[in-house]
């Protein structure tokens, strides 16, 4: 795994719903914020929850989540980097190291965060086009 | 008559900022099917439509084409099969959709959008009745259960085309993100002012 400023190049994603799956095919929606989240934060951002792929256990560990109970993506951090520079969403998103505050042992857990001022069908969309980034899948322990 | 459309504002294809399509209006379309079935093909050839186009350099013009050629005789506009090519491509306009149309019968959560839906369902099937699009290769349309929605999808390797539907209809909305592969199309606006022919119209030039 190689660092960036302290984000690895990949980050894990848990699909904590069933409704996200259908016949294996994955919906936008994993990628949608949960716009609760504006109320704890105070940059009023909406955290799409993550892992950061720092080492080789990080995708197990995932899977061993409550978050990850029907399985897990790998999505590179350079698909959230190509969202910031398209001319239609320049700045949408950021991306950051927090604990959480379900599972405070978690070394790999960060955040998407869409930035408050992203209207939703934007939100909705930009997580359409993190979705097609998928890289990989990872069935549910 | 000037019709402004606010689709046109959040239009963000890029490249593209002033679509020079014709538009349609979801909720210019008469006449949808209120039921849980796809209309008929005689709803289809009965149906009234309202279409407005629009051009760069033109007012925006809004005109009622009646009842199809099939049975008025009169021209203008599409539907020009013959009754057996109709109900084929009825066949294969439904297959595309009816995935969708069973699976939010399921979503048990979502009973107060599942009308909006199922209505929004039935005139797409109307406007990919009445332009040609190939629908022969397309994949079914997939429904999802999201928090307080429910999420239409169509999904490619390198495309995908939604249309979501909120509990606070004004949230309701598409969008349509393409890869590097497929152009790097982003584009997504509300519901309620949809530009549902130039959707149809990437549908029809879709590039894989």
């Amino acid at each position: 795994m190689t660092m960036k400023n302290d984000y690895a190049d990949t980050c894990i994603r848990g699909v904590r719903k069933a409704e996200w799956i259908v016949d294996g095919i994955i919906s936008s929606l994993v990628f949608e914020p949960d716009f609760r989240t504006c109320d704890q934060r105070d940059d009023r951002g909406y955290e799409t929850s993550i892992n950061w792929e720092d080492n080789d256990q990080a995708v197990s560990y995932t899977l061993r989540q409550p978050i990850a109970k029907f399985g897990a993506l790998r999505l590179p951090r350079k698909a959230i980097d190509l969202v910031n520079e398209k001319p239609q969403s320049t700045n949408s998103l950021k991306y950051e190291r927090k604990i959480s505050q379900d599972n405070r042992d978690n070394p790999y857990h960060g955040n998407i965060v869409y930035l408050h001022d992203v209207p939703r069908p934007k939100i909705k969309q930009i997580a359409a086009t993190l979705a097609l980034e998928i890289t990989d899948i990872f069935p549910p322990k | 008559m000037k019709i402004q459309s606010k689709f046109q504002d959040n239009l963000l294809s890029e490249g593209n900022t002033e679509p020079s399509y014709p538009i349609i209006s979801l909720k210019d379309i008469e006449h949808p099917e209120r039921d849980y079935g796809f209309p008929t093909h005689a709803g289809i050839i009965s149906s009234l439509v309202t279409v407005t186009t629009s051009s760069a350099t033109t007012d925006l013009v809004s005109m009622v084409i009646g009842p199809s050629p099939l049975i008025a005789g009169t021209g203008g506009f599409v539907l020009q099969q013959r009754p057996i090519d109709l109900l084929a491509r009825s066949k294969q306009v439904k297959s595309v959709l009816q995935l969708a149309k069973n699976s939010i019968i399921g979503f048990i959560d979502k009973q107060l959008l599942l009308p909006i839906a199922n209505d929004f369902l039935n005139k797409f099937y109307y406007a990919l009745m009445k332009h040609d699009i190939n629908v022969s290769n397309l994949k079914p349309l997939r429904a999802f259960e999201g928090e307080e929605s429910i999420l239409f999808e169509w999904i490619y390797p390198h495309w995908r085309i939604g249309f979501s539907f909120e509990q606070n209809q004004e949230d309701s909305s598409w969008f349509l993100a393409s890869d590097s592969v497929t152009g790097n199309v982003q584009a997504y606006g509300d519901l309620i002012s949809i530009d549902l022919l130039w959707i149809l119209d990437w549908l029809k030039r879709r590039p894989c």
